[in-house]
């Protein structure tokens, strides 16, 4: 099976957290929008709050319920914020990305559940059993970054967020195209109803956001949607869409990708922000004060700000991000 | 014990690779369809190699492109005065994903255009249709899905949608 370590290391995200896991307040599943969008290292250290995101790319949201319930056997989170994008799919979709999110999760009756919902038709249980089945044919092109890393991986993540720290501004938005049918489907409204029952059961606040994106449009009828659950599920939902002078968002320095996700001084911003917010509603505690975890946390800054540094390092030197999945510049 | 499980691991690799089989599935070229999209003489086809496309329809009012979350490639948009050209990327191509019309001054090659009726549309495309809300419609043929959303019994928007498990 792929190996995820210099290429597409978003491949990595979900098994990640496991040499991470316990001691988190707050969990975050999602897509892209939260493990691209937001800092827990800059939560913490603004806040003391102790959280890890559960992202993966594309992740549909069977696959945030599972994560989420498979999550909460290691962590007994204060509060879980579930971004409301994926709820636009309705169905199983692209089998790579659907691979990313269900080959780096551990064995349980959750990645069983995951699996069974994600699979089309045409696809074998087996091969997501054992991957090797479904990859054999890349024999051929194993490099030496997969015998380098048979037995170890490389650490690539801060408690689930990806960083980029280069710039590449929005200069122009969208045409957003009408659709024939903006209600969200059956599938996605009984999986949220699960996470929401989920959070219920467990006692844990359930918080609903939408990340600040230039792009995929997020329409105002879904928007109205979710703000209407929200309602009548007695949930906050929070759309940083909205927010964009209160967070401090600027497009022209604080994104990768023209919109599509924020870069770490984006990440940041929107992270303080949100932190306070959580914080102050949620009552969450400040555990720099606490010995263990902030020796723990200090080993994760450490690596945060070494990352940074290098990112920089290579922005000077090559003019991109060669090792961290950079576009040239043309 | 790893040098003995590395050696075992490359038995059952290379057995497994002399199987056969296990080609990855990304996408799909066009096998045509009957819908396209035709503006003077050029012919926008869904899931079509989009270079020479794009090129022969000239200068757009607008263009966005947007990385694919992880992957290579971009999914690019480019806006005309009257419509909206959409590809997405498959092995260092970008190819054709999706056309929508935006005013009543194009039509489609069987003569809808936003306006149309009801009675216009069967007429024109029958009734092998799937229903979508209300009104609207979902005629497929081929790898392109015709999309016609009605309302109040007029059209209100058209697009032509590739059918493609690149999403």
């Amino acid at each position: 099976m792929p190996k995820y370590i210099n290429d597409i290391i978003e491949g990595r995200l979900i098994e990640e957290y496991y040499d991470n896991a316990g001691g988190n307040d707050v969990i975050f599943v999602s897509d892209c929008e939260c493990y691209e969008n937001i800092s827990p290292i800059k939560m913490y250290e603004e806040y003391g709050i102790t959280s890890y995101i559960r992202g993966s790319s594309q992740q549909l949201i069977w696959q945030s319920y599972y994560l989420l319930e498979e999550t909460l056997r290691y962590d007994t989170p204060k509060v879980v914020v579930f971004n409301v994008l994926s709820m636009k799919y309705n169905e199983p979709q692209n089998e790579a990305y659907k691979r990313m999110t269900l080959d780096g999760m551990r064995w349980s009756s959750s990645k069983w559940n995951s699996i069974k919902a994600s699979m089309t038709d045409e696809e074998d249980m087996i091969t997501y059993l054992f991957p090797l089945l479904r990859y054999h044919s890349r024999w051929s092109e194993l490099t030496v970054e997969d015998f380098e890393y048979l037995f170890k991986t490389k650490k690539s993540f801060h408690q689930g967020y990806l960083m980029r720290v280069d710039v590449r501004p929005v200069t122009d938005y969208p045409t957003v195209v009408p659709l024939a049918d903006y209600s969200f489907g059956d599938n996605a409204w009984y999986y949220l109803n699960k996470i929401t029952a989920l959070c219920k059961e467990k006692g844990i606040p359930l918080v609903l956001m939408k990340a600040p994106s230039v792009s995929p449009v997020w329409y105002d009828e879904w928007d109205s949607q979710i703000v209407e659950y929200a309602r009548e599920n007695d949930l906050f939902y929070i759309n940083f869409l909205d927010l964009l002078d209160e967070v401090g968002i600027n497009w022209d320095t604080d994104t990768y990708d023209n919109g599509l996700h924020l870069n770490l001084s984006g990440a940041e911003k929107l992270s303080v922000y949100f932190g306070k917010i959580l914080q102050d509603r949620y009552g969450l505690a400040d555990h720099r004060s606490e010995p263990e975890t902030a020796e723990k946390w200090q080993g994760y800054i450490d690596f945060y700000n070494e990352m940074r540094d290098d990112q920089y390092r290579e922005l000077e030197e090559y003019g991109y991000l060669k090792s961290y999945g950079g576009r040239k510049p043309e | 014990m790893k040098k003995l499980f590395s050696i075992i691991l490359a038995v059952m690799v290379f057995a497994l690779a002399a199987c056969g089989g296990g080609s990855e599935s990304t996408g799909s070229q066009s096998d045509g369809s009957k819908f396209a999209f035709k503006t003077g003489n050029i012919t926008v086809k869904m899931n079509a190699d989009a270079e020479n496309v794009i090129a022969n329809l000239g200068e757009p009012k607008s263009y966005f492109e947007s990385e694919s979350c992880a992957f290579k490639g971009l999914d690019k948009q480019y806006t005309y005065a009257n419509f909206v050209v959409a590809t997405y990327p498959k092995d260092d191509k970008d190819y054709i994903s999706s056309v929508t019309l935006l005013d009543d001054t194009v039509a489609t090659a069987e003569g809808i255009r936003i306006g149309s009726t009801v009675q216009e549309i069967d007429t024109a495309y029958g009734s092998n249709f799937t229903a979508l809300t209300g009104e609207s419609r979902s005629y497929v043929d081929g790898d392109a899905e015709l999309q016609l959303i009605v309302t109040g019994g007029l059209v209100s928007s058209i697009a032509y949608y590739a059918k493609t498990d690149v999403n």
